[in-house]
């Protein structure tokens, strides 16, 4: 833990150094576009549906209260299809679709004190709505929502610094100031006490984010 | 002497390098269909590879033929050498893109071109191109000739339906037999031509500028009719018998057909592609005598018509005999004395069915000879008699059973047939003279193939039987679905897909959405039923109670929802007989009891 915390300050060290020609001139929007595996937090999910995960996609846009601060919307999408259960024979049979679309409303903390810091850590959280659609071949559909709560975080690397002349580019053309690589772990609880069910789960996610 | 010697060397070695060098051919086929085989220097699978190949290897004229299918190529033609692009069925080879010449003389026909919104042909600067028996449709400029004195060409025999412009020429250059129909800005539009001097034995029709081009009395030559097409919706662009463009087109050219006086039209004059239309509405079925089939088809009504080929074989796409069908009209015939053998096949093996909700998911071995399978089953009585009900599931391994009754006991088995199966397929003939042997450039393809059985059939004995029942599958994880829910009995029996929850969701959707009442009953629950499903979750102990309670509605539920009006009507005449004759009964004793009239 100690070792963790002394890479975070040697992280934001040279961001707290800079912070003082932060320029007035700061990105105030960022997109994020990113993709995964989800875990579902279901004991006989693999039992199932064959392997422990299902793939994820997400995109997220955020405004910047602060250069550290900032709160947006996201959305995503994971789907995968397995076998259903007969429950007289004992066996599993049939097919379903699984769908998951959760919306997420977030708050994210970012450690970055200079526009020219190359890596980022962040942390953030919030609220989340999960939309879920279940399809059992030739017999019907089941859908509805349920809320929850999500919390995440990841390291962001600058690209910028790869290539500068890009980087000029997407700015002159676009305005984008920063585009990230980034990796990050997302946790999400969605308790549907009806079925007595967690939605939630744990996706290992990675993606650009774009900011402007 | 050594002179001689090495001469002979020198011619050997010269002669084998022109053999075997890399040029290339002045004939080439273009062939995109999948897994077709095609191999270059002389076929290609896209038309710009054909194209490229030419560069700088030739100067002498190339023909590029393109086999039927569909191309999306932008292409640009250059300037040597000089072209010719074709399609080998002009309704079938299918261009959805632009071409473009701006140098050299080509020739571009016997092509379907609909690039959806763009031109179709456009010629510029010095290029010269002679476009005929086309089809052009959904194109914004149909053949566009632009910027140049110098451009040139003739457009002949073709066919311009449904584009914006047919042909926008700055060129006063020969259009000719050719059919301009519902074009919708203009059938040919010029910016800088004050008068055209060529535009001779075309017909417009339901275009905006017909009067211009074919005014009465016009010495032209151009006529306004419909053409009669035998069906423009699928491409059929064929003259009908009585269509005012046959043999009216211009006489000093005849129709590679048959000869008479051109055509107006793509299928008209010495370039038309000679492929009659694919016979379509094909139908086969064993005839009331033994060992013939019934075939019908619909007509081809292209007056060019004049025979139908029907090919019969007793393997797929492999038609060994053929019986030919006389006069364009005729659309039947009985194939007769065809042979057949009856084999019995062993019995095949089934396997555990999977079940689903009200199906029951069978499969099972293939056998040797078997060109079907029969599918048998009933209701489970207990005892080892054989499954009566039958059905034939046709040349396949598996097969599911479906409008069963879940959690009701079937007995299932499966048998072998085994039946002289004969493919059929139908080909339309163009009257080419002496031409009427099958496979000539005057026969269509072959239309789609049936199969149909003639003979006895021979049956196996039957495979093992198996005794298994259908029922509701839960999905994993069991969600409640939210929108539509029947939470309290969800909550009572469960999980969302009891059969029980299924009745009663049944008898929502049949009579309660229905009518303004339910509705208004079905929202009041959405609002309140979760709260009793959230008690009944939190004490498990009271569902057995509540699922006695819903017995009645379940039972009505399914009484609803799973009779037919006799059978309710039925029954309610006995309820209110027996209700009548209860109260009948019940007023007797009371006025039996109080003295009354007795």
């Amino acid at each position: 833990m100690k070792k963790i915390i002394l890479l975070a300050l040697a992280l934001l060290l040279p961001a707290a150094a800079d912070a003082a020609d932060a320029a007035l001139d700061r990105p105030y929007w960022s997109l994020e576009i990113k993709g995964g595996v989800f875990a579902p937090a279901l004991g006989n999910w693999e039992q199932y549906y064959g392997t422990s995960n299902m793939p994820v996609y997400e995109g997220a846009l955020a405004y910047k209260l602060l250069r550290q601060v900032e709160v947006g919307v996201g959305v995503g999408s994971a789907k995968d299809k397995g076998q259903a259960y007969a429950p007289n024979h004992g066996t599993t049979s049939g097919q379903v679709t699984y769908e998951l679309y959760p919306i997420n409303v977030f708050v994210l903390l970012r450690g970055i004190g200079s526009e020219s810091q190359w890596l980022v850590p962040y942390v953030g959280g919030g609220w989340t709505r999960m939309y879920y659609r279940q399809k059992v071949e030739d017999q019907g559909t089941v859908s509805g929502s349920v809320n929850g709560y999500h919390v995440r975080g990841g390291l962001q690397l600058d690209l910028n610094g790869l290539d500068p002349d890009a980087a000029n580019d997407m700015y002159m053309d676009y305005g984008v100031f920063h585009t990230y690589f980034f990796v990050e772990a997302e946790q999400t609880k969605a308790r549907l006490s009806s079925a007595a069910v967690d939605l939630g789960g744990t996706a290992y996610l990675m993606g650009l984010m774009f900011e402007f | 002497m050594k002179f001689k010697k090495c001469l002979l060397l020198f011619t050997t070695v010269f002669f084998l390098c022109s053999l075997f060098s890399p040029g290339a051919s002045t004939a080439l086929t273009v062939n995109n269909a999948s897994g077709a085989s095609c191999s270059e220097p002389d076929c290609y699978t896209s038309i710009s590879a054909a194209i490229s190949a030419l560069s700088g290897t030739t100067t002498s004229a190339v023909v590029i033929t393109l086999l039927p299918g569909e191309y999306s190529e932008t292409l640009t033609l250059p300037a040597t050498p000089a072209i010719t692009l074709e399609g080998q069925e002009t309704a079938s080879a299918l261009l959805y893109s632009t071409i473009t010449a701006t140098a050299g003389s080509h020739t571009i026909q016997n092509l379907t071109i609909a690039v959806n919104g763009a031109t179709g042909i456009s010629i510029t600067d010095t290029a010269s191109v002679t476009i005929r028996n086309n089809l052009f449709w959904d194109n914004n400029i149909a053949v566009s000739i632009a910027a140049g004195s110098s451009s040139g060409g003739s457009i002949n025999n073709n066919v311009f339906y449904g584009n914006g412009v047919g042909v926008d020429t700055d060129v006063d250059l020969q259009i000719r037999n050719n059919i301009f129909m519902s074009n919708s800005s203009a059938s040919i539009s010029s910016g800088t031509i004050s008068s055209f001097t060529q535009v001779t034995y075309n017909n417009f029709y339901s275009n905006p500028d017909d009067a211009t081009w074919s005014p009465s009395g016009n010495t032209n030559n151009n006529i306004s009719s419909d053409p009669l097409f035998v069906n423009y919706p699928v491409n059929d662009f064929h003259l009908e018998t009585l269509s005012p463009c046959q043999d009216t087109g211009y006489p000093g050219e005849t129709d590679i057909i048959d000869s008479t006086t051109s055509d107006i039209g793509a299928y008209g004059g010495p370039y038309a592609d000679t492929i009659p239309f694919i016979v379509s509405g094909i139908t086969a079925t064993s005839a009331s005598t033994s060992a013939a089939i019934d075939v019908t088809w619909s007509a081809n009504n292209s007056y060019l018509v004049s025979r139908y080929n029907v090919y019969y074989g007793t393997a797929t796409g492999v038609y060994d005999s053929y019986v030919a069908v006389d006069g364009a009209t005729t659309t039947t015939t009985t194939l007769s004395s065809l042979s057949s053998t009856t084999t019995v096949p062993d019995a095949p093996v089934l396997n555990q069915p999977s079940v689903a909700n009200g199906v029951l998911n069978l499969s099972w071995s293939a056998v040797s000879g078997a060109t079907g399978y029969r599918v048998y089953y009933d209701t489970d009585d207990g005892t080892s008699s054989p499954p009566a009900t039958k059905i034939d599931v046709g040349d396949t391994t598996s097969y599911a059973l479906s409008g069963l009754t879940n959690n009701l006991r079937y007995k299932v088995a499966v048998s072998a047939i085994s039946q002289t199966t004969y493919y059929i397929a139908v080909t339309a003939l163009n009257s080419g003279g002496s031409s009427y042997s099958p496979g000539t450039s005057y026969e269509s393809a072959y239309s789609e193939e049936l199969s149909v059985g003639v003979g006895d059939t021979g049956e196996s004995a039957l495979s093992n039987t198996i005794i298994d029942f259908p029922e509701a599958l839960v999905a994993y994880p069991n969600l409640p679905d939210k929108r539509q829910g029947c939470f309290i009995a969800t909550a009572a029996y469960g999980y969302y897909s009891a059969p029980e929850v299924q009745a009663l969701r049944n008898f929502r959707d049949r009579y309660l959405l229905t009518n303004r009442p339910g509705s208004a009953f079905v929202r009041w629950y959405y609002e309140h039923g979760p709260v009793g499903a959230a008690y009944l979750d939190a004490h498990p102990a009271s569902k057995p109670l509540v699922r006695a309670a819903l017995l009645p509605a379940v039972g009505a539920a399914l009484f609803m929802t799973k009779t037919s009006l006799f059978e309710k009507v039925l029954a309610m005449l006995c309820i209110l007989s027996i209700a009548l004759i209860t109260a009948y009964r019940f007023s007797r004793k009371r006025f039996s009891g109080s003295g009354g009239i007795s």
